[in-house]
This record gives C-alpha cells, structure tokens and sequence, in this order.
C-alpha cells in the first residue's frame, strides 16, 4: 500500500508541475515575499505547499525571496550610510531570515524525518551563499558610493573595514579601478580642484586602499593620473611640503616608519615597470613589510628628483625662522631631523646651517646685551645657505639706525673677523606711538616702521622726501608704507602731502581706510625670487622668439617645458612677460610676444 | 609724536672682514661674489669640502702673503709633498699673518 501511494503521488506531482507555465516562478517569488513579514500565520500553507511538491520542485525560488529580502535590506539600510559597520547587522538579520524561513518552508518535513544532517548540510550551503550574495551586493553599491566614501575618509572608515571584510570573497575587484578612475577625472583631476584637495584626495584614497587591497593592485590601476596631474600642478610640490612639515598634519599613522626616500624609488620602480605584475594572493603576510612606502614617500615619489622639495623646504624653512621671535626652535629643529631620516643628511646640510644660524643668533643676542630684554634681536645667517634674498637699499633712519649702529659695533668686537650686512626690508617691529591725544601700539614692517620714525622729526612730508629720506627705495614701498599709516589714523594724505596726525581725526581716519595691504616681506621675497628664477628661461624664451618671431603665451609656455626644471604656470609666465615687456625686452602684439627690436 | 621700539627683529647676514679695501662699502657686493677660496673654489662664506657648517666650524687663514684661504683647505695643502710649505698662489713660503687669525 505504501508503495503505491508513493507511486501516485510522484505521478500527480510530475503531471500536474509540469502544467504550470514558466510565469509561475515569479508569481510564486512575489508572492511568498508578502508571507515574510507574517510567516507564522501561514503554517498550513507551507504545509500544503510541501504537500504538492512545490517546496521541493522550486526550492531555488524559496532562496531566491531571501535574496530579494536581503538586497532590499541593503538598499533600505547602507546607501550613504559610511559612518558605522553595516555589514554585520546585515549578516545577523540574513542569518535571523534564513532560520525564520528555512524551518517555517521546510520544517514541517525536516522535522518529521530523521534526516537532519541533511538539512543542517543544506543549511550550511544556503547560508554560504547568502554571505556572498550579501558581500556581492554591499560591494556593488560601495563600489558605486566609493568616491564619496574616499573624499570622506577618515570618517568613513567603518564602510572602508566592511569592504575589507567582503573583498576577499570577491578578488580581483576589478570593477573597481574603472569606477574610481572615472570619478576621479571628474571630480579631481580638473583646473578648478585646489591642489590642496587633490593631494588630500590621493592620501585618502592611499589609505583606504591600503585596508581595502593591502596588496596595492587597484591603486596601482587609480594612482598613476592622478600622479601625473600632481606633477604637472606648479604648486604640488609647496603644498605636499608645506604639509610634511605641519605639526597638526598626520602624514603619519600611528605605527609608521619614516622611509628614507631612496628605498622608494626602488619600490616605486617596480610599479612603473610595465611588465609589473601583483604578487600572488598567498604572498604572505610579509609582502608589504618587504616594500615599506609611507605616504610622504609616495608623495615625493611622485618626482623624478628630491631637488623641488629641498629648494621648498629650505624656502619654507628660511620663511618660518625669520617670522620666530623668541619662541624655542625645537619643533623646526625636530623636523628637520625627521627630514633627514627621509632625504638623507647631505641635501638637507643647507636646512641644517639655517637653524645653526638661528641657535647661533640668539647666543650672539644673548651675549652682547645680557639677559635683559633689548630692543634689537639680530638673526645673522649666513648667506650662501638661505634663498637668495634680494637687497632692498633701504636705509633706517634715526633711533633704529642708531640701534643698528650699535649692534655692528657690539658684534664686531665679539667676533673681529666678521662684519655684518642688514637686510633691511626683512623681519619686524613692534612700535608704540605717544601722539597728543593717544597711545597707538602696532605691529610693523621695518619700511613702515622707517617710514613712521621720520614722522617724529618732522610732520609733514612728500613721497619724494620720505623715499629719498629711506636711501632711494621703490616708490610703491613707501606709498603702500603710507598705506598703512593712513589706515591705522596717524597721517593723513593732503594732495601731495602726507601729514601727521597729532590729534585723532577718527570718523574720517576710518571712512578713508584703504584696503589692507598684503605687506608680507616673506611674499615679497618670494615673488621677487621667483622672477629672479624665470630669467633662467629668459635665453630659452629669447631663443625661441628669434627663431619663430612671434609667439603667444600658450606656445611659449608649452616649449618652456622642454627646458630643465621649467615648472611654472601660464600666469607666472604672463607675469615674467610683463616685466620684460616693462624693461623693453619684448612687444606684445596682436595676441602674441616678439622680440623688441634693437 | 615719540616713537618707542618695543622689540625689533631685524635680519642681517655676516661676512668674513677680510681686511681688502672697500670692504665696507655698499657696493663691495659685487666683488664679494668672487670671493672663492683659492684652492676649493668655494665662497669663503661657504664652507671647504671636508666641513658641514660655515662661518666659526670653517675659519679663513690670512698669509702674509695677503692670500686668504679656507683655513682647512690651506693646512691641507700645507701637508702634502708638493706644497713644499708655499702658498698656493704664488709659490712664496707660507706664513701666517698674525692679524686675523686668534683673537
Ligand atoms: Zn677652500
Ligand atoms: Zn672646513
Ligand atoms: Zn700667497
């Protein structure tokens, strides 16, 4: 009897499963969703559903509505969403589902028969494909999110560490380098992206990849553009500088070790071996260890030679040294330790003079006045190892040549074998003014400050006077130094006359405040040299227009990168141009430069 | 007005006072460039091959001669065979000038 019933009904499933149309799987999929949320209240359907072999003859769609289920759940619960661990919560409810639905589907049979190691077998497999399907999904919708995800790293580092988690299941990603690099074009690497931001943008994304891909593939595939826009950005490598040397900057992580630059050019000419290949999955743990690149030397990697870096770090160096006042020196002396853990020690020798300068100084100040507090603090360096500074022939008049005076006399004693030379223009004044009615207390530029002593001798002055009074420097130094004054309400601007205002003319001081003037000597340097810099090309540029007659900005700027070194932007190159143009040099016509003719 | 300085903090860069005429004018500046050592070629105000810091750690020596050289640069001239104890320039017995040297 038993048999036959077994027979029948094998026959009336076979049959009657055979009638439904291929439409059913879907019908039956939608429709077995919508028991999910309410799975105790159809036990009997499952129960029929097993009954007419339906359970067993579309046990692929039973998954597949946990599938559906789960996907939804990601939807409804990661997009956007970077700032804490999705992936386990995800996990967990997958694993909640699939027990709630295997035993509601299937329970009925399985715990009837003694069979369970079947089931718990089958359950083990439906549960390692619900994984992957989970970490398939998450890394499709982060691999879309991924840009974002980068730009706001580290705060999202929580996404990072789940992508890490399902990366493995899924290696090669090889999606994802497509996606990146797209998105990266877009965003970063275009003419109106700060500097600043794309190299922030490539020490994130370092860094997420680094968790992501300790074996550095996919950003082996995104990092090269991006390197190569960096090269070409004038100012790269100022700001990958300025920020190597930012105590509030984390270059480093926590347990990184400073890499001494040459290591990484052997590094890094592996990866720009064409014929590079990613070490096999089962390289070890030790594979990076062996290939040690932080990111500083990444950055600087970026560069064929260390020389930029030197040139801006002895630039940057000479900057923030002469703008301390008697602040210790130890933060600028520990950075440049560090620098030269990473350069080596010969190209940072010239770093290294400067803050001997500095430490020298400030024993000569202390010897020659005591330790009482003195109005002058003299840094005196030494020339050939600081940028070049162009000498202002500014000449300070009354008490502060007095104080200089002085100060030579005092240091020619202390060390007869040298003598001193002033750079005037450079360092800075702190000045009380006693007029009539008020005290004024500023903080001032030594022209300014040279400008304002020649106001106590007499009120009244003309431009003339003063630039001559000051040993014949530039007019737009004096006038911008009036600029200043005029600002602050102690002179006042009659015609040609320039006034001293021994009683506060206030509403009118305050109306006629000019805007402020960026009087930073360390700027003014800067662009001085960086003009002094140019006339090296000046012999390319006068080659090239001997040669093709006339050119415009573009084809001169584009042939000045055949020229060694050559790394300036269009407009520091107008700007050469206009100086030139100024000393009659060359003529600028009908859009483009010739030669002027002699 | 009275104008009180509080602190001023101005630059200047040294020079080794070699004693040549004009050294202290305005427009010595120019010469100064050419100041290189005789044997190193390098400024005096730079330092000679074998030294890091310039200035004190690098010391010029004045012959009677009126040559000046990077001290080191000249002691090791002065220790080969063939300096034969003579200014490098000019091949006349060194002596030290007393001037400059200690002080
Ligand atoms: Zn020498
Ligand atoms: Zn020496
Ligand atoms: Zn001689």
């Amino acid at each position: 009897m038993k048999h036959a019933r077994g027979e029948f009904i094998a026959l009336f499933r076979a049959r009657w499963l055979a009638c439904l149309p291929p439409s059913f799987t879907l019908g039956l999929r939608l429709f077995l969703r919508t028991t999910l949320q309410t799975l105790s209240a159809h036990e009997k359907l499952f129960h029929i559903l097993v009954q007419l072999g339906i359970s067993e003859r579309f046990d692929k769609t039973f998954i597949d509505v946990m599938y559906d289920e789960l996907e939804q759940k990601i939807l409804d619960s990661c997009p956007g969403i970077w700032r804490e661990p999705r992936l386990e919560m995800i996990r967990k409810a997958a694993k909640e589902l699939e027990e709630r639905w295997l035993s509601a589907v299937y329970g009925h049979r399985f715990s009837r028969t003694e069979n369970n190691d079947w089931f718990k077998n089958a359950m083990m497999m439906v549960t390692g494909r619900l994984d992957h399907f989970i970490s398939r999904t998450l890394v499709e919708l982060r691999t879309s999110e991924i840009f974002d995800i980068v730009v706001d790293f580290p705060d999202t580092l929580p996404a990072i560490q789940d992508l890490r988690v399902c990366c493995p299941f899924l290696f090669p990603l090889s999606w994802l380098p497509g996606s990146l690099v797209t998105r990266v074009n877009q965003r970063i690497l275009q003419p109106a992206a700060d500097t600043d931001d794309i190299i922030t943008f490539y020490v994130s994304l370092i860094r997420c990849l680094r968790i992501i891909d300790p074996q550095g593939v996919i950003l082996h595939k995104v990092a090269p553009p991006i390197r190569k826009y960096l090269r070409d950005r004038p100012d790269a490598v100022r700001c990958i500088v300025k920020r190597m040397t930012d105590e509030n900057e984390s270059f480093m992580q926590e347990g990184e070790q400073v890499v001494p630059i040459q290591q990484v050019h052997e590094a890094y000419d592996d990866y720009t071996d064409p014929h590079w290949l990613p070490e096999p999955v089962d390289a070890g743990a030790d594979f990076r260890t062996t290939r040690p690149m932080d990111i500083v030397s990444t950055l600087v990697s970026i560069y064929d030679t260390q020389d930029l870096f030197i040139k801006e770090l002895q630039h940057l160096l000479a900057g923030r040294l002469l703008a301390v006042r008697n602040s210790p020196l130890d933060d600028e002396i520990r950075n440049v330790e560090m620098l030269k853990m990473r350069f080596g020690e010969a190209p940072l020798q010239v770093c290294a003079v400067m803050l001997k300068d500095m430490s020298d100084s400030r024993r000569t100040n202390t010897h020659l006045h005591g330790e009482q507090s003195h109005p002058l603090y003299t840094t005196v360096i030494s020339r050939l190892f600081w940028p070049t500074i162009q000498p202002v022939p500014l000449k300070m008049p009354g008490q502060f040549k007095e104080l200089q005076d002085g100060f030579e006399a005092e240091f020619h004693k202390f060390k007869p074998d040298k003598s001193l030379k002033w750079v005037p223009q450079l360092g800075a004044v702190s000045l009380n003014l006693e007029l009539e009615d008020r005290v004024v207390e500023v903080e001032a530029t030594p022209i300014q400050a040279g400008v304002i002593e020649l106001f106590s001798e007499r009120d009244t002055w003309d431009l003339e006077q003063l630039m001559q009074k000051l040993g014949g420097i530039d007019r737009v130094l004096v006038q911008s130094a009036l600029d200043f004054w005029i600002g602050e309400g102690v002179v006042k601007n009659e015609g040609s006359r320039y006034i001293l205002l021994e009683k506060a003319e206030a509403a009118k001081g305050v109306s006629q405040r000019p805007p402020p003037v960026d009087e930073a000597p360390r700027v003014d340097e800067r662009d001085k040299q960086q003009a002094e810099q140019m006339k090296i090309y000046w012999q390319f540029i006068q080659g090239m227009l001997t040669n093709l007659s006339s050119l415009p900005i573009d084809r001169i700027q584009a042939m000045l990168k055949f020229a060694p070194g050559y790394n300036r932007s269009v407009q520091e190159l107008a700007v050469f141009l206009e100086s030139a143009r100024k000393e009659g040099l060359v003529v600028f016509t009908n859009g483009a430069w010739k030669l002027e003719k002699k | 007005m009275k104008v009180t300085v509080k602190q001023w903090h101005a630059v200047a860069y040294w020079r080794w006072d070699t004693g040549a005429p004009g050294d202290q004018d305005a427009n010595a500046d120019e010469d100064a460039e050419e100041d290189v050592c005789g044997i190193c070629r390098v400024s005096f105000e730079g330092c000679c091959p074998t030294c890091k810091m310039p200035g004190d750690d690098c010391p010029l020596i004045w012959g009677q001669c009126t040559h000046v050289f990077h001290m080191h640069c000249l002691l090791k001239w002065l220790n080969t065979a063939s300096s034969k104890q003579q200014c490098p320039m000019d091949r006349r017995p060194w002596i030290t000038a007393e001037r400059k040297v200690d002080r």
